[in-house]
């Protein structure tokens, strides 16, 4: 599933939810019939939604200090994070350094000199080619 | 018609409330005072739930200080966000872990676990730019995440045990011991299969009706919305299969699949319970 078929699944069940919140009794029914390529999808989420999500609190009317263990959650998921992204950013600097590397002898006065004795070896092949 | 008509003046409607929700969020995020500053900080960490900030434009001012590299702003903002749905996730991991009977102490650590894995879903999604439905209906994407969490733990706890029917599984003891196995005849279909399948339908009907979506919730996908329908929403597998554009055949063999499935989960559950 792509993140476009995602949200479009998302948007549809929060019209359910939405229908849910407000004191109706929607039917699944109405929206696999209305969305059928997504019936799967929506029978998945409805009943999801009746076994775990339909009497969670929406929110909280005050701000709870977090436990000790959620703390340490949060922390150890953002330092995760943040390693991952400063990884990737130090991937980009440490590609140049291989091509860098991987240069060789191609530098301009290297190569310059390269050439001379590449001269040189072919007029000595010459040479002993032609004999002299 | 006057159905298509009703629909479409419903979708119109929802069409022009969704449009004000999201002019309202973004004056809200657009008239923040500017990023960083002690009163930005102010509006973001504000504890009084009437004048607090909606949760999507916290999102958004999570996603900007992502975009301007602000780790140290990045993670207060978080902390706001988490401990503003603090008693939401614990209240979802209490009754996800509810439902499979787990010791005290087992709880408290699969409560952790939960916590902690939602935290990093939660975080995941958030930094994403792509996902933009986050700026508009936070709590939806949060059941989302959720449910995407639950099931991981599901698998990883080895409770996801319906991705695929076991094949020669044996006929459970105590359905033997409740039978007088009468003499079958040769050509006759198998009495037991069928006493299965109907004993399953038994003991589904026999299940709480506000049990039946978490029971569905484990089942492979295709089986979901024939067991939904039929048993959550009261339809005749006639109905089902006009719904879901199926033959009646083809409904008739997803239940048979899918009660078998419930049975052994009724079954394990109730072994379980006595242990």
């Amino acid at each position: 599933m792509n993140s476009k078929q995602k949200e479009a699944i998302q948007r549809i069940t929060a019209q359910y939810v939405a229908e849910v919140r407000a004191g109706h009794k929607p039917k699944a029914s109405t929206y696999i019939v209305r969305y059928p390529r997504y019936a799967n999808e929506i029978a998945d989420f409805v009943a999801y939604f009746h076994a775990f999500e339909e009497d969670v609190p929406m929110g909280a009317y005050t701000v709870p200090a977090l436990p000790k263990a959620f703390r340490i959650a949060i922390e150890s998921a953002n330092a995760r994070i943040t390693q991952e992204q400063l990884r990737a950013h130090d991937e980009l600097p440490s590609y140049l350094s291989l091509v860098a590397e991987a240069q060789g002898p191609y530098q301009l006065n290297e190569l310059a000199t390269e050439q001379t004795q590449g001269l040189h070896t072919t007029s000595e092949q010459s040479q002993e080619l032609t004999g002299e | 018609m006057i159905q298509e008509y009703v629909q479409a003046v419903d979708d119109d409607e929802q069409a022009m409330a969704l449009a004000r929700h999201r002019t309202h969020l973004a004056q809200l995020y657009t008239t923040l005072p500017s990023y960083g500053s002690v009163a930005y900080w102010r509006s973001v960490e504000e504890s009084d739930m009437h004048r607090a900030l909606p949760l999507e434009v916290i999102v958004k001012c999570i996603r900007a200080s992502v975009v301007r590299g602000d780790s140290v702003g990045r993670k207060r903002t978080f902390e706001i966000l988490f401990r503003r749905i603090a008693t939401s996730n614990q209240h979802w991991a209490n009754t996800v872990l509810k439902a499979r009977h787990f010791t005290t102490g087992e709880q408290a650590v699969f409560v952790n676990d939960l916590y902690a894995d939602i935290c990093e879903c939660v975080m995941r999604a958030i930094i994403d730019p792509n996902q933009l439905f986050w700026e508009e209906n936070f709590l939806h994407c949060l059941s989302f995440e959720r449910r995407h969490v639950y099931k991981t733990f599901l698998r990883q706890e080895g409770h996801w045990v319906y991705s695929r029917e076991k094949k020669g599984d044996r006929v459970p003891r105590r359905l033997i011991a409740s039978i007088d196995q009468p003499a079958q005849r040769s050509g006759a279909k198998p009495l037991v299969p069928l006493l299965e399948d109907e004993m399953a339908r038994r003991a589904l009907l026999a299940v709480e009706h506000s049990d039946i979506p978490r029971l569905i919730v484990s089942l492979p996908d295709r089986l979901k919305a024939v067991v939904l329908l039929i048993f959550w929403e009261d339809r005749t597998e006639k109905d089902t299969a006009r719904i879901l554009d199926i033959t009646d055949r083809t409904v008739r063999n997803r239940l048979k699949r899918a009660l078998r499935l419930l049975y052994r989960k009724l079954e394990a559950e109730r072994e379980m319970l006595h242990e």
